[in-house]
């Protein structure tokens, strides 16, 4: 321990003077156009946060209006203008608040938000690499990411509203003008949005595969790496391969709207215009690109959060993880089915049935890799020896999650099921539990547990597990009642049920799921406090302070260009070895020899005297490894 | 240091949040009357026709409002109270250095008691909720099948969903940190984890094999298909329309040329789509003439600025000014081409099917003439019935959550849905004890403004008297004309046609997309 704090000594040297330790830097080049992962990840992650509480303040808005209906508010009028006029919600408005809150929370927080944030921050640090492959592709990717949020925002100032026809933007809906207000201009955007976004998730993942395939250090075998880099290596993997059908999908839909092109439209008689020209396109084409993306998009938001899931446990229940070798199996597993399974959206959109019955039989395999993950987990917990972090707890969060929205999906990838259960509430039950909340659980223990390397501060435990409890039990109280309201048969996207006497038994149910909802947006209050105001006054953390085995840890709580001031660690055993017995701690770093003795005096990481700044060599390299990685993807050798 | 800091930071909050609180509160409290507000309106001079005096603050509602907004910033209040409060403990416990309580104890009694609570409330749920559910209370053949399969999930389901719950919580209780205790070094067993492969692989093998018997009796080997009962289900923003074969049997066919002001399904009646035919070739010369004219409607418009003006109507100066701007920039001249456009290829859409004789027969065969148009639609109980979907526009979907009955109604495809209705309209108001009680179809895919109200009643009747009568009510929609020249086609048509299908669609007929 006495190394730490000679560590803590001496970069608290550095504090007042912060900007003289690279003077070469500016503002600019530091912290807006900045190539260094960690920064990048920064901006990922507080980018994504806004766009999260902008999506949930969204979904209150509309809940408001579900509880409520035909209620006034004056809080819609004062935030939608003329879409609330008197207080009271737009029916067409509902639709955009309903599509633009899926399109935000899909992409913006939990695939860009999640998976930009932690594999920019891990990648390089849990492999002992200095740099991404190529940092300014990695800048790229950001400020791509970052022009598409403006635009889809942009798209709330827009005359005729934004996208308002389902986050899924089925045409013919979407790509005819005169259909909805909200497939005016407001539909443009949201298209140029989600390419820009694309553009920037390709030139992340390239990045990522390619770094993680080449650019791990020595000892570093791909057996060694921990379940983080392996799901973040499989995300980028499946959205390199599937983003690009989405982009196809996307060109047709401007195609269609813009150029007179007959892509998805046939055989459409609209009011007050008559017939279109259109003749011998699918819809359903649309839905087939469209779900080819989609349901690896689950999985691209999912895998993330599992493998911080895996770590976090791992490391608070002071035990390997159980079954590593499966664990890969099983994401590898998912990763694979999941390009094979995106016909059961499509189970009663008059896609041929047979088909149909292809679709429900590899769908339901797919939930034998994640029983066991579920089982590895729970094996991991038993016998453990249990620290409840607010990490730990967010990750235990995401395992009860996991296995209750994962069950219902058996109902789901059913074909016979689905028949009753498509598109009602129990679809949104479904999602919003295994897709939605897991993923955000696992979002939040990645964020508490990562926290004191992205920030070199300490969050406050005690606002923590408020933040924690409220969150769970609203996410059930939301969630759970849905499924019974989608067995009745209560369609999704409806405006009000009052014009359905039927639906009435749900009024009550819904001003409950309102309420949770409100106190569930208003617990997020205090993980802003607790993040926001911690970046600037809080307690100063310490090099390990969760005692952890991964290499993140090793390198200087101060960030420094390059991760590690001397060479880089060289790794000696996985990543999982707590309580390994006949040590005396009940961890064991990866970058400690063997024949060594335990502690932690070795690593040379922390012989700061002054540290020497080197230029990282990835920059130079960066063409060539893209090329080797490339190379090594399709098996030709280095030139 | 850092805690007075912290402490000056969350106080100027608590200080900002509060005078908003009495800002927004004051008219609450009556701090401002209504004479005071009406003076003030009087200053900025009342009459004027672009000042609205200070509606909003004496309306009853805006006071409704307030309130709401006084309860948003008391709950945003609250909250940071909360975080000072906890904020404050937890600098106290590590000034002092004792603990205040044990965390990881309380967070892992709390992960128990949540589990318990949990429980309870999810088989709460069940009880209460579950019944309300139509599981076990179908109103159609299949819907047995359907809820024995969806229980036999429920099963596999509910017991795999206690386990490993319970599993989750009760180890993360169990095994909370000890100092006294180390975790047990165990990191796999491969016998463990290929016996919990294999349980969930047969597991799902089962549920499987019954979801594809269940499903392919549905759809494609559904035994009824043959002799069902045929209705034609057209959706459009934002409704529903039933189609009857009539006494043939057949429907009329159809196309979306066809669709006209009286003629909204599209069917193809010869006299229907001639006049159409005219009205088309009417608005085609009259594009052209406006898009010869735009110099004329310029200048119109321009007078009608100078008018507006006079009469000081600023919204019409607005429009036609914004009209002016949309010819000017070729807006104007764009729209009308492609309208001519449309119209143009719609004719030409039209003359290909006259010129081809075969398909000219095929499609005006008379069977069109006894079509009859609902607008609610009414079977027979215990007859298959086939409902076959066509949309207008867009994607709409129709779904009859009594009977597990859905499919999407796709524009240019065709899709149906065969079914066997068993309870009577009857029986369900007197199972449900309300007479108020009707089947509906409601649209379940997004598709506009007025999607949440689009339904359309859906009878099933007890006896076929019953049905009889209601049939012999409906009247055919476009009813034969003339007994001249059309009598003798039709008498002629099955004779000379070779049309074995009921329905023609002109376009794309099997178009089954994969």
């Amino acid at each position: 321990m006495s190394t730490t704090s000679h560590l803590e000594t001496e970069t608290h040297g550095h504090d007042d003077h912060h900007g003289h330790e690279h003077h070469k830097e500016t503002f600019i080049s530091k912290y807006v156009f900045s190539m260094d992962h960690k920064m990048i990840s920064r901006q990922f992650l507080i980018t994504g946060i806004i766009m999260g509480c902008i999506g949930v303040f969204m979904s209150i808005l509309f809940r408001l209006q579900l509880a409520w209906p035909s209620e006034s508010f004056g809080i819609i009028e004062t935030f939608l203008g003329k879409w609330g006029k008197d207080g009271i919600l737009d029916p067409n408005f509902y639709l955009a608040l309903v599509t633009i809150h899926g399109t935000i929370m899909v992409f913006y927080v939990l695939t860009a938000g999640l998976s930009g944030t932690f594999s920019n921050l891990l990648i390089p640090l849990q492999i002992g690499a200095r740099d991404m492959a190529s940092p300014f592709m990695n800048m790229l990717s950001y400020w791509f990411f970052f022009l598409s949020s403006i635009v889809l925002i942009s798209s709330f100032f827009v005359e005729t509203g934004p996208a308002s026809a389902g986050w899924t933007v089925y045409p013919p809906l979407s790509a005819l003008e005169k259909a909805m207000p909200g497939s005016g201009l407001g539909m443009t955007l949201w298209l140029v949005a989600i390419i820009l976004f694309i553009v920037s998730s390709l030139l992340g993942g390239i990045n990522y595969i390619s770094t993680v395939l080449n650019m791990r250090t020595k000892g570093m075998s791909m057996d060694r790496m921990p379940l983080t880099i392996w799901s973040f290596f499989f995300t980028a993997v499946l959205g390199l391969l599937s983003f690009p059908v989405l982009l196809g999908a996307g060109l047709f839909l401007i195609f269609d709207r813009s150029f007179g092109t007959s892509f998805y439209l046939s055989d459409i008689y609209l009011n007050g215009i008559g017939a279109l020209d259109n003749v011998g396109g699918s819809p359903v084409l649309y839905q087939h690109l469209f779900w080819f993306l989609g349901h690896p998009e689950v999985y691209i938001i999912l895998m993330p959060a599992l493998g911080i899931t895996s770590e976090v446990i791992a490391n608070n229940a002071r035990k390997p993880i159980f079954g590593y070798t499966a664990m890969v199996i099983s994401l590898l597993g998912i990763s694979f089915l999941s390009f094979i399974v995106w016909g059961h959206h499509m189970f009663i959109t008059g896609m041929n049935p047979f088909l149909g019955t292809v679709f429900m039989f590899v769908t339901l395999i797919i939930a034998v890799p994640s029983a066991v993950k579920t089982f590895n987990y729970l094996a991991t917990l038993w016998k453990g020896n249990i620290r409840f972090t607010p990490a730990m707890l967010f990750a235990i969060g995401l395992v009860s999650l996991f296995i209750t929205g994962g069950l219902t999906g058996i109902y789901l990838g059913n074909a016979a099921l689905d028949i009753q259960l498509h598109d009602t509430y129990f679809v949104v039950a479904h999602f919003h539990l295994v897709m939605g909340s897991a993923s955000i659980f696992g979002m939040f223990a990645g964020i508490y547990h990562w926290y004191p390397k992205m920030f070199g501060k300490m969050m406050n435990n005690t606002l923590g597990y408020f933040h924690f409890w409220l969150t769970f039990i609203s996410a059930y109280v939301v969630f759970f009642p849905m499924h019974f309201m989608g067995l009745a048969g209560v369609p999704r996207r409806y405006y009000e049920f009052t014009l359905v006497p039927e639906f009435g038994i749900w009024m009550d149910v819904n001003v409950v799921i309102t309420i949770a909802a409100i106190v569930g947006g208003l617990a997020q209050v205090f993980f802003l406090y607790n993040f926001f105001v911690n970046i600037f006054k809080g307690e100063k953390a310490t090099q390990n302070p969760w005692q952890s085995n991964s290499l993140e840890w090793t390198t200087p709580v101060e960030h420094i260009h390059g991760n590690w001031p001397g060479p880089l660690p060289v790794v000696y055993r996985g990543p999982y070895e707590y309580s390994v017995p006949g040590r005396e701690l009940d961890y064991y770093p990866q970058n400690i020899p063997s024949d060594g003795e335990d502690d932690i005096h070795h690593t040379e990481t922390v012989k700061v005297d002054e540290p020497t700044i080197e230029t990282p060599t990835t920059e130079v390299d960066s063409s060539k490894v893209l090329f080797a990685s490339f190379a090594k993807l399709f098996g030709l050798n280095r030139a | 240091m850092k805690q007075t800091q912290m402490k000056t930071f969350i106080k100027t909050g608590l200080m900002v949040l509060f005078f908003g609180f009495v800002y927004v509160a004051e008219p609450i409290l009556e701090l401002k009357t209504l004479n005071t507000e009406l003076q003030e309106a009087a200053l900025f001079g009342v009459g004027s026709d672009e000042f609205e005096p200070f509606k909003e603050a004496t309306g009853a509602e805006s006071l409704k409002s307030k309130i709401q907004w006084a309860l948003y910033i008391a709950a945003g209040l609250l909250i940071l109270v909360l975080a000072y409060v906890f904020d404050v403990a937890s600098y106290a416990q590590k000034l002092t250095g004792r603990k205040i309580a044990d965390a990881n104890k309380i967070n892992a009694w709390m992960l128990l008691i949540f589990l318990g609570v949990g429980m309870y409330f999810a088989a709460w749920e069940f009880v209460v909720h579950g019944p309300e559910t139509k599981v076990y209370n179908s109103s159609s053949e299949h819907g047995v099948d359907y809820d024995n399969m969806f229980m036999i999930t429920l099963i596999f389901t509910a017991i795999v969903f206690v386990a490993t719950q319970v599993l989750l919580f009760v180890y993360s209780f169990m095994y909370k940190k000890s100092e006294t205790r180390k975790a047990t070094y165990y990191s796999h067993n491969n016998k463990l984890e290929v016996f919990w492969t294999i349980i969930p692989a047969i597991v799902l093998t089962i549920l499987v094999l019954r979801g594809y018997a269940v499903w392919k009796n549905i759809t494609y080997e559904n035994p009824n298909s043959k002799n069902a009962q045929e209705i034609e289900v057209f959706a459009y923003q934002f409704g529903w329309t039933a189609r009857y074969p009539g006494a043939d049997n057949k429907f009329g066919a159809h196309s979306f040329n066809y669709i006209s002001g009286t003629n909204s399904l599209g069917l193809a009646v010869e006299s229907e789509v001639e006049t159409f035919k005219e009205e088309l070739k009417k608005d085609t010369s009259d594009y052209i003439a406006k898009i010869n004219s735009i110099d004329t409607y310029l200048s119109e418009l321009n007078a009608k600025v100078k008018d507006f003006k006079k009469l000081a109507n600023f919204k019409g100066v607005e429009d036609t000014e914004k009209e002016i701007a949309r010819v000017l920039n070729g807006e104007y001249k764009m729209d009308l081409e492609l309208m001519l456009r449309r119209r143009t290829k719609q004719l030409e859409r039209m003359a290909l099917v006259e010129m081809n004789k075969e398909e000219y027969k095929a499609t005006f065969n008379g069977s069109v003439h006894d079509d009859m148009i609902t607008k609610e639609i009414v079977v027979l109980k215990n007859k298959p019935v086939k409902l076959k979907f066509r949309s207008r526009d867009i994607i709409h979907s129709a779904f009859l959550p009594d009977f597990r009955v859905q499919m999407n109604c796709v524009p240019g495809m065709n899709t149906e849905f065969t079914f066997v209705p068993t309870k009577s309209t009857d029986e369900i108001r007197k199972e449900k004890n309300n007479e108020e009680y009707n089947y509906y179809l409601y649209c379940n895919k997004i598709c506009g403004q007025a999607h949440f109200n689009m339904k359309i009643k859906f009878v099933v009747v007890e006896t076929e008297t019953e049905y009889k009568t209601w049939i012999a009510a409906q009247k055919p929609a476009y009813p034969m004309q003339l007994p001249g020249s059309e009598k003798e086609e039709e008498i002629n048509s099955p004779v000379e046609n070779q049309v074995e299908e009921s329905v023609v669609i002109i376009q794309s007929n099997n178009k089954k997309s994969i």
